[in-house]
């Protein structure tokens, strides 16, 4: 079983983290962030830009995670596999959540 | 015992009854398999007769064939039927005959939940067919978009048919995704490591996840909805607090991974078939892997791509536009490494290959199409016409039915036992490809045209009418070709020779057994040191049905198989498996009778029915119940295993898990919508919010706590071997408390009709309470054992069964009373 969450966890992360910063985006838009002053930007765009480095971190962190002698699986197979999917997992994370960067407004 | 004898003892124990008696009592993998291919087939030619006469329809303008409320019923029943009735099943029924012989076992995990899958899907698609025949069909398109599907746009039973029909048949989804899991994880050939499963079983046990992770917000959107239909409890209106894009977003969250659940399987069988048909293996196994999974993950990041239109913020299109082209990735990954595969080996131009060919070429423009319809611009020009229309189909006809004609070429002398003679295959292949082609590539051009689906007529004057014909003309050519398909499929099975074993010189497991099988698959369990054993000792069918590996000696009637740890392979206990039965059937036909009692809205028989399930049910898992302890047994090759129901996590543990996923993904969903509805949905909030009771809430959290805690106790005990009694009186009393608590709370939950706020409440709670009450059945059940059983030594496993339920339970009570009694103080 560990070796099945092994291989799911980059991705089932990613996606867990794609749903939290749409739903911040609808959470923000409706309680009106865009609309609040924060030192020069909005409170929407810090708040979304946050989120997009702290995602970035938390799949990051499960990519070392993956790569480390405490987590990594001892099936070379599940190894790579696993840290294939941790790669591809924060580069999703990067090309998904990278308009929480470009475009922070509510339009 | 020599081979002969060894084949007979086994085939008495294995078979399946003779005559209708074994249509309905069988519980045999390989019966039901081919049942459901066979059921899934006819509801393809179902779904293919209604496309005819769409395209008669829209053959010529002003077309008066049929009259539009026909016309709705037909392309709405033809969406519904091609993908709850067809594609799904198809996948189920292959993977439930296929997936024991590839991994080297006799049955899958849970041969009665097969049978009983099977019934409900043939019960709810006969609900649909009724539907059809009678003039009653849903006509709101596959979609059952809010408001067109509610009851002031359609209030007959039309739409009802539908959301109940549709529910029914998911359920057999479930429970085949279910099983489909548990059976790669632990019934699989001893030494059959993660890394030597057949790429079959990766793509199938990826494909049964999405399948948990998808259909719950399906079968959601669907009960919210027959109850705004029902008893006017408004989720998706408007003007009462609840929204139709609510709708919309728990049909897509199926939606979406619906294609790649349809694909997948797809994909499964090209991985498999084409390295034989190029006579080498796979190139990047692991790659191919990774990139299943990977698409898997991305495609339930696309579900917004369906609703670009509907006026959602730029960032949000933005996010859903770039995962939408991001999913081509592992895509093109799966492409590439099959063109790699044909580039290392030698290939040979078989009718499977030119299935695989015609795949290709499908599948590929049905991809690029789909990473034009993800960037927003085109998706607005392009949204709802018939280039939508084209595209789907280049997607789901490329990606699903060519490679399965593929994969049914090659498995029908497995199948069969037979050689294939008459050629009629190869010219329906080109008639099916080129008439698919010509009737598809026209509909794309329509489309940019201005052409919008769904469209029961259209003007001369609109420049669609040689389009349209072209487009006709070729689908008929297509529908000719499948016929023939259907004609030499019938023929082959009838009327061709016996075939050698291993036709096509395969390398896995099911090709290392008699043609057609036996029932009981393997005589002996063979021990698999590679992915492809039979590739690599071509002497492994003879070694099996000599009795040379594991449970190679029949013991009286039992029906034996193994289990083994999910990621080496190492055997770990012995399973003995059910005989027939008709219980399956029996409790199939009480599940539809509360479906149907909810259908004609006679609700007095829901609860009948309901107490006829639980009957059955708790039937059904006592018979699993053994009194004695025969512990370790000799299963061959001087191997001693526990029986499986003596382990701490036995096949029911699993299948509990599992099922669980489906279960959170179905309260995650509704948390979504509660959520949902709170931040996005209009006219909110609501007039009235649930008030704080201090009561209700100190009497469920503790409850839930108690009950967790009891089980826990509980299951100490019987891991010591001490008395169970303490724990489960604690578990008991906690679900009794958190019942109670529930069942105020649920009382106040206000006007359901007036506000969706009061309405989701009691969903949530409704939910809550039924699970608890689940919950309380399992606990007296375990303590019922316990008093009747003494020290038998399944309790063990039973407990953890019964801990994960009522933790399960305790969690979703604690929640749902949380998130409501505190709603007010969250505004």
């Amino acid at each position: 079983m560990k070796d099945v969450v092994r291989i799911v966890i980059a991705m089932l992360v990613w996606l867990a983290l794609f749903s939290a910063l749409y739903g911040l985006e609808g959470v923000g838009c409706a309680a009106g962030w865009q609309h609040i002053q924060v030192t020069g930007a909005t409170l929407f765009q810090a708040a979304m830009t946050l989120a997009f480095f702290v995602a970035l971190l938390i799949l990051a962190a499960v990519l070392v995670g993956l790569r480390s002698p405490l987590f990594r699986s001892a099936s070379p197979f599940i190894a790579h596999i696993s840290i294939i999917l941790a790669v591809a997992a924060l580069v999703a994370g990067a090309w998904t959540l990278f308009p929480a960067l470009a475009l922070s407004h509510c339009a | 015992m020599n081979a002969l004898a060894r084949h007979r003892a086994l085939s008495r124990i294995w078979s399946s009854q003779p005559g209708w008696r074994g249509v309905i009592s069988t519980v045999n993998h390989s019966d039901i398999g081919r049942m459901f291919l066979l059921v899934a087939t006819l509801f393809f030619l179902i779904g293919g007769v209604l496309a005819m006469l769409i395209r008669t329809q829209l053959a010529t303008p002003h077309s008066a064939f049929v009259a539009p409320a026909i016309y709705d019923q037909i392309f709405t029943m033809h969406g519904t039927v091609m993908m709850f009735l067809f594609a799904i099943p198809l996948f189920e029924g292959a993977a439930v005959y296929l997936l024991p012989k590839l991994l080297g076992t006799r049955d899958l995990a849970y041969p009665r939940l097969s049978a009983y899958g099977f019934w409900c899907y043939v019960f709810g698609g006969l609900m649909l067919v009724f539907a059809l025949l009678a003039g009653l069909a849903p006509d709101s398109g596959w979609f059952m978009y809010p408001p067109l599907s509610s009851s002031a746009h359609s209030p007959g039973v039309n739409t009802d048919f539908w959301l109940i029909g549709v529910t029914f048949v998911e359920v057999s989804a479930i429970a085949a995704a279910v099983e489909i899991c548990v059976s790669i994880l632990k019934f699989r050939a001893p030494g059959m490591s993660l890394d030597l499963m057949p790429i079959f079983a990766w793509y199938a046990l990826v494909t049964a996840l999405m399948i948990l992770m998808g259909f719950p917000p399906l079968i959601l959107g669907s009960i919210l909805l027959e109850l705004e239909r029902a008893f006017g409890f408004p989720f998706f209106e408007s003007a009462l607090g609840g929204s139709p894009l609510l709708w919309q977003h728990l049909f897509w969250l199926f939606g979406h991974p619906e294609v790649y659940i349809i694909f997948l399987p797809a994909a499964g069988v090209i991985s498999t078939v084409l390295p034989v048909m190029a006579r080498t293996t796979l190139l990047g196994y692991r790659w191919v892997v990774a990139a299943a999974v990977a698409l898997a993950f991305l495609s339930f990041g696309l579900w917004v791509h369906h609703m670009f239109a509907t006026g959602i913020p730029h960032m949000g299109l933005a996010f859903f536009s770039a995962a939408s082209t991001l999913v081509a990735v592992p895509t093109g990954i799966q492409i590439f490494a099959w063109l790699g595969t044909l580039w290392k080996g030698r290939p040979r131009l078989t009718l499977p290959m030119l299935y695989i060919i015609g795949f290709f070429f499908t599948f590929v423009i049905g991809g690029l199409t789909g990473v034009m319809v993800a960037i927003v611009p085109f998706d607005w020009q392009a949204h709802d016409t018939a280039f939508i229309t084209a595209h789907l189909h280049y997607v789901l006809f490329g990606g699903f039915v060519f490679p399965m004609l593929a994969g049914l070429y090659y498995w029908l002398p497995q199948l069969t036992g037979r050689k294939r003679f008459f050629r009629i295959g190869e010219m329906a292949f080109w008639l099916i490809f080129l008439g698919f082609n010509g009737a598809f590539v026209a509909m794309h051009w329509a489309g940019l045209l201005g052409q919008r689906r769904r469209i029961a007529w259209y003007p001369e004057d609109a420049g669609w009418t040689a389009i349209n014909l072209f487009s006709s003309i070729s689908s008929f050519v297509m529908a000719i070709g499948v016929a023939m398909v259907v004609f030499d499929i019938a023929l082959h099975a009838l009327l061709a020779i016996r075939g050698s074993r291993n036709p096509w010189g395969a390398g896995t497991l099911e090709w290392a057994m008699p043609t057609p099988p036996a029932a009981y698959n393997f005589a002996s369990i063979p021990i698999v040191g590679d992915r492809e054993p039979l590739a690599r000792d071509p002497a492994l069918a003879n070694k099996i049905a000599r009795g040379e590996y594991f449970l190679g000696e029949p013991r009286g009637e039992l029906r034996e198989t193994l289990t083994v740890d999910a990621a080496s392979g190492i055997p770990e206990a012995l399973v003995i498996f059910p005989g027939n039965s008709t219980l399956p059937i029996a409790l199939a036909a009480a599940t539809g009778a509360a479906f149907l009692g909810a259908l004609i809205r006679v609700y007095w028989v829901i609860p009948l029915a309901l107490l006829f399930v639980v009957g059955l049910s708790l039937r059904w898992g006592w018979s699993q119940h053994a009194a004695n302890c025969p512990g370790f047994q000799n299963v061959g090759r001087a191997t001693l295993l526990p029986q499986a129901i003596e382990t701490d996590r036995s096949p029911g543990w699993w299948g509990s898990v599992f099922l669980l996923v489906a279960d959170t993904v179905l309260f995650g969903s509704l948390f979504f919508g509660y959520a949902f509805l709170w931040t996005v949905g209009p006219n909110w909030p609501p007039p009235q919010w649930l008030s704080l009771s201090v009561l209700e809430l100190a009497l469920g959290l503790i409850g839930a706590a108690a009950a967790a805690i009891g089980l826990h106790v509980a299951a100490r005990a019987a891991s010591r071997g001490a008395s169970l009694w303490r724990g489960l009186l604690i578990a008991l009393a906690g679900a009794a408390m958190t019942i109670a608590a529930l069942a105020m709370t649920l009382t106040r939950a206000g006007q359901l009709t007036d506000y969706a706020y009061g309405a989701t409440v009691f969903v949530m709670i409704a939910y809550a309470l039924i699970h608890a009450a689940i919950a309380a059945i399992m606990i007296c059940s375990l303590a019922y054992r316990t008093l009747r059983g003494g020290a038998s030594c399944p309790r063990k496993s039973n407990v953890n069964i019964v801990r994960l339920w009522t933790d399960y339970a305790a969690f979703v009570a604690a929640t749902s009373l949380v998130a409501t009694q505190f709603s007010s103080y969250l505004t």
